[in-house]
């Protein structure tokens, strides 16, 4: 039986995002939903966030008049639908350090955060190339490079060195250097604890936006597209996807891209009050459907 | 990514109205006048230099704080403090001439460049590989120095701490700028 159940679970969207965001070439394919989620982890005594998207308190205005950001809702409301409080959330996987995904650390006082270091030593390194790259250091808020200091000087930091097997019992971090970002790494859930695994899911990060990163336009005859933003290599993020199918057995649904506005198809569903999605990827032993 | 679809030959198959925005300049002279728009072009470069310093510096903190190597360590404070003191002459370069409309982001610059030179008095000698007191004593002016340049973007336009627009998920901005209205 499976040790942890997995949900995605939408916090806002936004309408009209250009296909060759997420397709790296598709620019004349109009606009795709982006939805924006983390990833709630259950089981084995822990309560797991992947990311904790962007920091509302400062950037609210920002986000929603300027970017169309829609019907943003806080972590106590989104976690809730699945009976969690954010504050017995235990451990948080960084996937990177964009504004996107790192800017919510405070709203939960007290997790383990776990990020990459060399997401944060490359990322110091590209400020020193002075002011005709800062492309580079764009998405990172200070803000939130300042929080992680605080979470370091309260031991709550754990700067990862590469891979990490069992980081948390079944649970291993991979990195992806080179590819969205320096330091990116996914994180794969062997849900019957076993390595290798006949039950596994890969919660990707950006390293893929949709399930057309994986299989291409024709699953019949798939083939790796890219995402269409890199600090680093495409072909990091192609070699990186290969290495994720690997992992889980050429499944591909078991890659799961949490801006794919497609995965509520995939995996049971629901649209909570809030007009949220949540989607469940997999369910643990003697955990209750949240969707049903 | 911003795709540029000016330099398309076709629009997207969505069709983007072909109307463009204002410039962020253009956007500004509206808002703001002569006096107020000149002082904001005299400040972004010492605003972006501190926005860079106070990154740079935290970015080394954290390192520090967590226990990871960093052997340039010390050429990156050297740099953060070449980029402080540039700032701060470009800061004051500005004082007399900074019209009334100006002075609260005037005040906030000057206190955030202040702040940054005080975490930066705390950390020399080695002091941030110190323990937990020594990191305070960097920390509490280096947050202060960012918080100041936080309340700066919001006294004047034309400023970001974070751009936003290079987020990744983010890049449908230039869509949201040709487009009609904002609604769904």
């Amino acid at each position: 039986m499976a040790t942890y159940s997995i949900w995605v679970l939408e916090y806002c969207w936004v309408p009209a995002a250009p296909k060759g965001l997420t397709v790296h070439g598709s620019f004349n394919g109009g606009t795709v939903k982006l939805p924006w989620c983390y990833v709630l982890i259950k089981g084995g005594g822990r309560t797991i966030l992947v990311d904790v998207g962007y920091n509302h308190k400062d950037y609210a205005a920002a986000m929603a008049d300027s970017f169309g950001v829609l019907n943003w809702q806080p972590s106590s409301v989104v976690l809730a639908e699945c009976g969690v409080d954010p504050r017995h959330v235990t451990d948080v996987f960084i996937t990177h350090a964009h504004f996107d995904h790192m800017g919510g650390t405070d709203d939960f006082p007290n997790a383990t955060f776990y990020i990459q270091e060399r997401e944060l030593s490359k990322w110091v390194w590209a400020m020193s190339l002075g002011k005709r790259y800062r492309w580079l250091m764009g998405p990172t808020d200070p803000g939130d490079i300042l929080r992680a200091v605080d979470l370091a000087r309260q031991g709550r930091l754990v700067c990862v060195d590469g891979d990490r097997e069992n980081v948390l019992p079944g649970i291993d971090l991979r990195p992806a250097y080179d590819t969205h970002t320096w330091g990116s790494m996914y994180v794969h859930v062997r849900n019957d604890g076993k390595q290798p695994s006949a039950d596994s899911y890969i919660l990707a990060g950006d390293l893929v936006y949709t399930y057309e990163n994986l299989t291409g336009p024709d699953p019949a005859d798939p083939r790796f597209i890219p995402i269409g933003l890199a600090a680093g290599s495409q072909t990091n993020l192609l070699l990186s996807s290969h290495e994720m199918l690997t992992l889980v057995d050429d499944e591909t649904r078991r890659v799961i891209p949490i801006h794919d506005e497609k995965l509520p198809t995939i995996f049971p569903s629901r649209v909570t009050t809030k007009g949220l999605t949540i989607s469940e990827i997999c369910l643990g032993e003697g955990e209750a459907s949240r969707v049903a | 990514m911003i795709p540029d679809f000016d330099r398309l030959e076709r629009p997207p198959t969505n069709a983007i109205p072909a109307a463009g925005p204002s410039s962020p300049l253009d956007r500004l002279a509206e808002e703001i006048d002569d006096a107020t728009a000149a002082y904001v072009l005299a400040t972004r470069a010492p605003f972006d230099l501190l926005r860079q310093a106070i990154s740079q510096f935290a970015g080394l903190m954290v390192l520090a704080a967590a226990g990871a190597r960093n052997d340039a360590a010390p050429d990156i404070l050297d740099r953060v403090r070449g980029e402080q003191a540039e700032a701060n002459d470009g800061i004051r370069a500005c004082a007399g001439g900074a019209p009334a409309r100006a002075a609260h982001h005037h005040r906030h610059l000057t206190q955030a460049c202040a702040a940054l030179g005080a975490a930066l008095h705390a950390a020399r000698d080695g002091g941030y590989r110190r323990g937990a007191d020594s990191l305070d004593s960097i920390l509490t002016p280096l947050n202060a120095a960012y918080r100041h340049l936080q309340w700066a973007t919001g006294a004047l336009p034309g400023f970001e701490v974070v751009a936003l627009a290079q987020g990744c998920c983010a890049a449908h901005i230039g869509l949201r700028a040709r487009a009609p209205n904002r609604g769904d």
